[in-house]
């Protein structure tokens, strides 16, 4: 059971991330769009397993052996050059091969039942800013994957109520320190370890460095240039730039879906309007995928 | 305890303005919060916990019972041979109006403590284990390098540290060590040294 990677683009293995080493100085990382991962996962039947997060197409796979796998994201998916569907868990038969174009900017996951990855200090995840995990894909590069299981109950599930998501709405609580990063911010730049801002308008009055305190991904960090600086899954784990706010969980996963030179609003929210917002996003994800199964009392 | 308490996100607590440094309230903290994870700043504690309940005033409630533990257990003192051959070596001397020889001493003779590891996977954030140190007035480089060697020593604010890999950094370089501090596939001990250890740098001879 080999699958070769035939053209790489751009792409990194990811998972859930590295939880356990944050006292060590070891960011987090793991997958980018946490919600797009976990309906990756979802459709086959996974949690916390590895997938190739796609960056920047194209990007293309043979496999020797039939494999079930899913893809998650704006993508343009063909099997062999003949189009096939995003959203859905389905069998690739052997010595076929899949290609997958990222439409937008925003990274597509291809998630495979049983991929064999390294795990390095217990994620399989790569940390561009830390440089740990498995190194950014390379053509002809090949990894293992379990034998397909033709009776899978995933094979077949598809996302049939994808989570609404209003990416340009990024919702955070306030503080700790005081400063107001509500309102309109334009998207100067996009990273694993953060999503830079600007405005013609910085934030005025910042302070200085401050001793380095813990820093979370989704901290809105205000260096002295008043500009805002979103932390990203690769941010380190300490950092000295005050915090006007951390964006909610239920939101962490529009930072990958934001666009270089867009226009993104900042909304404060109370942690009780958090806790609402996770619940939904969790009903939601729950409630997404379809399984043959579901189907079969029609 | 006493502490400053400030909401941070959804599920965390930053705690400041407390006496002591940050890690000796670490050991009761874990005990009195056991659902929280406690992550150390070099001035600042944060608890994240994983639910939404009212975790201000949870901490609120329990932090009168929360004991600074003073002494970390399991804590080591790590020996760093060391040669001073760092880059910034002669302008920090010449800024404090110390001879190289001066500051070779100064820096080796001081017993260092962690304080934080953080910046960086296993970036130790040294400070004096008392008092303060005659090089605290040199600060950071107005330009950071954009990239330093892996078992780089470096002075700032008075703190010291070891770069554990190449990278971006601004503390000025005043020695080398060939010690390892970060081995990412020793998932049980990844770092050469922990919150709390005490270190002591030692001059190799010439």
């Amino acid at each position: 059971m080999t699958i070769t990677i035939v053209t790489s683009g751009i792409t990194v293995i990811e998972d859930i991330g590295r939880y356990e080493y944050a006292h060590l100085g070891v960011p987090v990382s793991g997958a980018f769009d946490k919600l797009s991962y976990a309906l990756a996962c979802n459709l086959i039947n996974e949690t916390n397993t590895p997938v190739f997060e796609i960056l920047r197409g194209p990007f293309q796979l043979m496999t020797d052996a039939a494999i079930l796998l899913s893809v998650v994201g704006d993508a343009r998916v063909s099997i062999d050059g003949a189009v096939s569907s995003v959203n859905s868990g389905f069998v690739l038969e052997s010595n076929k091969s899949l290609s997958v174009i990222p439409r937008l900017g925003a990274p597509v996951y291809l998630a495979i039942k049983g991929l064999l990855a390294p795990a390095v200090l217990g994620s399989a995840s790569h940390d561009t800013l830390s440089n740990l995990g498995p190194e950014p894909l390379k053509n002809g590069e090949s990894f293992e994957t379990q034998e397909l299981d033709r009776n899978d109950p995933a094979i077949g599930s598809f996302i049939s109520t994808l989570p609404k998501s209003v990416s340009t709405e990024l919702r955070y609580i306030p503080g700790p320190h005081s400063l107001d990063v509500a309102g309109s911010w334009r998207v100067e730049s996009i990273a694993r370890s953060g999503v830079r801002l600007s405005s013609p308008q910085p934030l005025q009055n910042t302070a200085s460095a401050l001793a380095s305190f813990p820093v979370m991904p989704g901290a809105i960090q205000v260096p002295p240039s008043g500009l805002p600086v979103i932390l990203g899954p690769d941010c380190g784990v300490t950092g000295g730039y005050p915090v006007a706010g951390v964006v909610i969980d239920a939101d962490l996963h529009k930072l990958a879906r934001l666009s270089n030179g867009t226009s993104i609003s900042l909304i404060p929210l109370t942690k009780e309007q958090a806790e609402q917002a996770a619940s939904a996003l969790a009903k939601a994800i729950a409630n997404a995928i379809t399984r043959p199964s579901d189907l079969g009392s029609w | 305890m006493k502490a400053k308490l400030s909401q941070y996100g959804e599920h965390s607590v930053l705690l400041e303005e407390f006496e002591g440094f940050p890690f000796v309230w670490v050991e009761s903290l874990e005990k009195h919060f056991p659902t929280a994870k406690v992550k150390v700043g070099l001035e600042s504690l944060v608890l994240t916990f994983s639910d939404h309940s009212d975790h201000i005033s949870l901490v609120e409630a329990l932090l009168p019972v929360v004991e600074n533990t003073a002494v970390i257990r399991n804590s080591k003192l790590v020996e760093i041979p060391t040669e001073y051959s760092g880059e910034d070596l002669e302008l920090v001397a010449k800024t404090l109006g110390l001879s190289v020889a001066q500051v070779i001493a100064e820096h080796s003779q001081t017993l260092w403590t962690v304080k934080l590891i953080g910046f960086a996977p296993g970036f130790p954030y040294l400070v004096p284990s008392a008092g303060t140190t005659v090089l605290s007035s040199i600060g950071r480089l107005a330009i950071p390098r954009t990239k330093v060697p892996a078992g780089s020593i470096g002075i700032a604010a008075g703190m010291s540290c070891v770069y554990p890999s190449e990278m971006p950094g601004g503390w000025h370089l005043i020695g080398q060590t060939t010690i390892r501090l970060f081995d990412a596939s020793n998932s049980s001990k990844p770092t050469l040294l922990a919150i709390g250890d005490q270190v002591k740098f030692v001059e190799l001879s010439k």
